[in-house]
């Protein structure tokens, strides 16, 4: 195979991999999360908005009402896998995306597209008149835009660890030598597993999200009906989970990979990522069964899932570090680091990280005082 | 070329990144004016306890989460995700460089995103002097953002002692960064009053209001208008020689450079003599042509930026054909056909007699191929070597209609001598024998003279050179 991957940069690394590959994974488990919820959440919500769950309090207006906050925030964060991804990954990351250049540059407006209906969604649940036809329409096209989003991700990044499949796909999409950039890695079933594992994932993450809604809104979180949506949403993800992930490791991972992963010193990170799931089902089913404060078990319960999203970004970055070895991918490369970029990135994350902390708390306390978090006040210059 | 060439018929891959960057420049700079506009005029409204102000500012909020939260960040990361399909080296080159700044950047994302929600949705439920520091919060978030890819752009025209140095502080600090981040302060804020006026004019039906309005938001144009000036003229001078030459050789840019001063100060007297000091002038008519005006100024602003820097993607560092310097020397040693991996691996699949057993291209064998294969290698080297900046025969920059009745021979000089000829063109990168190729492509796409022109030499001898 013709090694097609660019060459050695002509910048040595700004930082040594191993601080690239952390900030990388912290970054793609904090994207994570909001992916998962508006990616499982919409259909989900409008589902049950359909069938008759409209009342203001209830949970998929709510629900609905916040996606484009979760948009915002999962785009933001993910910038931060994206760039690093390039820092560490260029030589295989452009080729891939190149190769699908039109399907990658159609995340652009599939996103403007998704975020609009998304704003016309949430203004149409919040208002007292809410007409279902429009708001069913508007979310479908924010659900679909959403999934093809997902779907030419997972291309992107299953291409880029096949580099082997890169010669044919330029040969069928291209002339004299250059690419339209109308591939796509449908061929190869390892994206279909990890878009099904992804969807799965979602569901897991945006079943806790009525419990997660109730606790901020200082309300009891094992109300019955919202306890059940949490219950049969996350079964339901986790039976698919386990599905798609087994086919995903047994039925895709190149062997060599299959076999590291299911080996000493590795093992105990795919045990504990394929298992993980188990503990907040566990959660959830002992909350229903559980008739006092269900406070804190609700909290352990979150905590557990965002540990499960935790282990899947991590055990995702390790294959793809694998999967790449098995081609000759990962090559030492110099290091040229300089303390203070870094020393002022991470005073200015903590700099924002507290101003954002103490304008949430403040926000939090005046608007629960005020009303609900997502209806507005009337103008008052008072205070 | 390091990696694969990503082919757009008639525009070129490029040009998509200039479209996005036009789109997003004009709602990101807004961005910026607009959350300094929003926190000073909150706290001016709230010190006044003036309730139809507050409510409008509430309104204009709501505007502006929608248009700089979706379209502005969705563009924004639009461009980023367009450079690195059309331009993958030159962005390799600044994410390694600038990968922390871009961290760094990320967390004022993220301030802006929090405190823009807080703001917009705060009215009427927040204590004035946290809903006011919630805006103040965003307006420094959004300005530190502006002041961190200003310097990654500036950058790009003119990289300074970092060519020698190549440090983080080297790059950051460039000659260029300060001159660029006034004149782009000046135009967050001439910006930020065109859209408030733009969406008063629409929205507000209350004349007091809207004067107030008026009055209120032409302060910041007048001073964005004096730091453009400033800016511009300091980013003049801090420009590489060759950018300055570049500008003096083309005409079409010395006039977008004249006209976007010209339009700074028609936009500065029109707002002076008419918003500034006569209430009432303020319709969607004057509204909507200033509008376009500072759309116009901007856009021509950031084409000029672009077009400056040329032969370079990177000052001095990556060429328009995304080779660096060090590159170009081992290109043309070993060959674009031996040097580029996606075009060797063409050449091994579709032209295989031309490969030796060392996987090496036989350059010898090349005058022994047909000439429709002549020519067709001839178009894959142009689309690596050339593309970048012309499309083919038509569309934007074509290279056909730059040899309008060339003969061969010209064809050829001019490829082994292009940067000679030209100083904004890059040097062939390619040996001899593929600039025979490319001669072939060339030739063959080349339009006849236009018909009709009398130079008064003889039709036969022109016709015999042809």
């Amino acid at each position: 195979m013709t090694d097609l991957s660019a060459p050695p940069s002509p910048i040595p690394l700004p930082a040594p991999l191993g601080v690239l590959y952390v900030l990388k994974t912290v970054g793609f488990i904090l994207h994570v999360i909001p992916m998962n919820l508006w990616c499982a959440g919409v259909p989900l919500a409008v589902a049950l908005w359909v069938t008759g769950q409209r009342s203001a309090d209830a949970w998929p207006r709510r629900f609905l009402a916040q996606v484009p906050f979760f948009l915002a925030f999962g785009i933001n964060a993910g910038i931060v896998p994206l760039l690093f991804t390039q820092v560490v990954y260029h030589h295989v990351f452009y080729p891939a995306t190149i190769l699908m250049a039109w399907f990658w540059f159609a995340v652009i407006p599939l996103l403007l597209t998704a975020y609009v209906a998304s704003y016309r969604v949430a203004d149409e649940v919040r208002s007292d008149q809410a007409r279902p036809a429009r708001l069913v329409l508007w979310s479908v096209i924010a659900w679909v835009c959403l999934w093809c989003i997902g779907f030419l991700f997972a291309n992107a990044f299953s291409l880029m660890v096949r580099p082997d499949r890169w010669a044919h796909l330029a040969e069928q999409h291209g002339s004299s030598g250059a690419v339209f950039g109308t591939a796509l890695n449908t061929a190869d079933p390892a994206m279909w597993a990890r878009w099904l594992v992804m969807l799965a994932l979602a569901l897991t993450t945006t079943a806790w999200h009525p419990i997660a809604d109730r606790l901020l809104r200082r309300q009891e979180p094992n109300d019955r009906g919202e306890l059940s949506i949490a219950t049969v949403t996350y079964l339901a993800g986790a039976m698919f989970f386990a599905v798609a992930g087994t086919w995903y490791a047994f039925g895709t991972w190149p062997p060599a990979v299959r076999e590291q992963m299911l080996a000493i010193p590795l093992l105990p990170l795919t045990v504990a990522t394929a298992l993980a799931p188990a503990v907040p089902a566990g959660i959830v089913l002992w909350m229903r069964f559980l008739s006092g404060d269900a406070r804190k078990l609700a909290w352990v319960g979150i905590a557990a899932q965002a540990a499960v999203v935790a282990l899947n970004a991590i055990s995702r970055q390790v294959v793809q570090h694998l999967e790449l070895s098995a081609f000759g991918l990962i090559r030492p490369r110099p290091i040229a680091f300089e303390l203070w970029p870094v020393a002022v990135f991470l005073l200015a994350a903590l700099i924002g990280g507290s101003v954002v902390v103490v304008f949430l708390r403040m926000a939090y306390t005046s608007w629960s005082a005020a009303g609900s978090m997502t209806a507005e006040g009337s103008v008052d210059t008072a205070g | 070329m390091r990696y694969p060439w990503w082919y757009v018929p008639f525009l070129t891959s490029p040009m998509l990144i200039a479209v996005v960057s036009v789109i997003h420049v004009l709602l990101a700079h807004y961005a910026v004016g607009g959350g300094m506009f929003l926190a000073v005029e909150a706290y001016y409204a709230y010190r006044r306890r003036n309730a139809p102000y507050l409510e409008y500012l509430r309104k204009h909020a709501r505007f502006f989460m929608y248009v700089t939260v979706v379209f502005g960040a969705v563009t924004g990361v639009g461009i980023w995700w367009t450079i690195g399909l059309a331009s993958p080296l030159a962005t390799e080159v600044l994410i390694r460089t600038f990968v922390f700044a871009w961290a760094t950047e990320w967390v004022t994302f993220v301030v802006e995103l929090v405190t823009v929600f807080l703001f917009a949705y705060g009215f009427g439920r927040t204590a004035p002097r946290w809903h006011v520091a919630f805006a103040a919060a965003y307006a420094a978030a959004a300005w530190l953002s502006l002041v961190i890819i200003t310097a990654i752009t500036a950058f790009m025209l003119n990289p300074g002692r970092w060519i020698e140095t190549p440090t983080f502080a080297a790059a950051f600090f460039n000659p260029q960064f300060l001159p660029q981040v006034i004149s782009r302060t000046g135009g967050a804020l001439m910006l930020c009053t065109l859209y408030v006026y733009l969406h008063t004019s629409f929205t507000v039906n209350d004349a007091d209001l809207r004067d107030l309005v008026q009055r209120r938001s032409t302060r910041p144009a007048l001073l964005g208008a004096v730091l453009i000036c400033l800016g511009g003229l300091w980013w003049y001078a801090a420009l590489p020689a060759s950018s300055k030459a570049a500008l003096a050789a083309a005409s079409v840019l010395n006039l977008m450079m004249v006209g976007i001063f010209a339009l700074t100060v028609v936009v500065f007297f029109a707002l002076y003599v008419g918003p500034a000091s006569h209430p009432g002038w303020l319709t969607p008519g004057f509204s909507l042509l200033l509008f376009l005006c500072g759309l116009a100024a901007f856009s021509t602003g950031e084409f000029i930026r672009e077009a400056v820097r040329k032969p370079y993607i990177v000052y001095n560092f990556v060429t328009g054909n995304q080779l660096t310097i060090h590159d170009t020397k081992h290109v043309r040693r070993e060959g674009v056909l031996n040097s580029y991996r996606w075009l060797h691996t063409y050449v091994r699949q579709h032209y295989p007699e031309l490969i030796d057993s060392n996987g090496r291209v036989l350059y010898e064998k090349l005058p022994e191929l047909a000439v429709k294969d002549r020519i067709e290698l001839g178009r894959a080297i142009f689309l690596y070597c050339c593309n970048n900046c012309h499309a083919e025969a038509r569309g934007y920059s074509a290279v056909g209609y730059l040899i309008h009745g060339w003969n061969r021979d010209m064809i050829l000089r001019t490829i082994h001598h292009l940067h000679e000829a030209d100083f904004f063109m890059p040097p062939w990168p390619g040996n001899a024998a593929e600039a025979e190729l490319l001669a072939d492509y060339l030739y063959s796409i080349a339009p006849e003279k236009p018909r009709g022109m009398l130079f008064g030499v003889p039709k036969e001898e022109e016709s015999n050179e042809r």
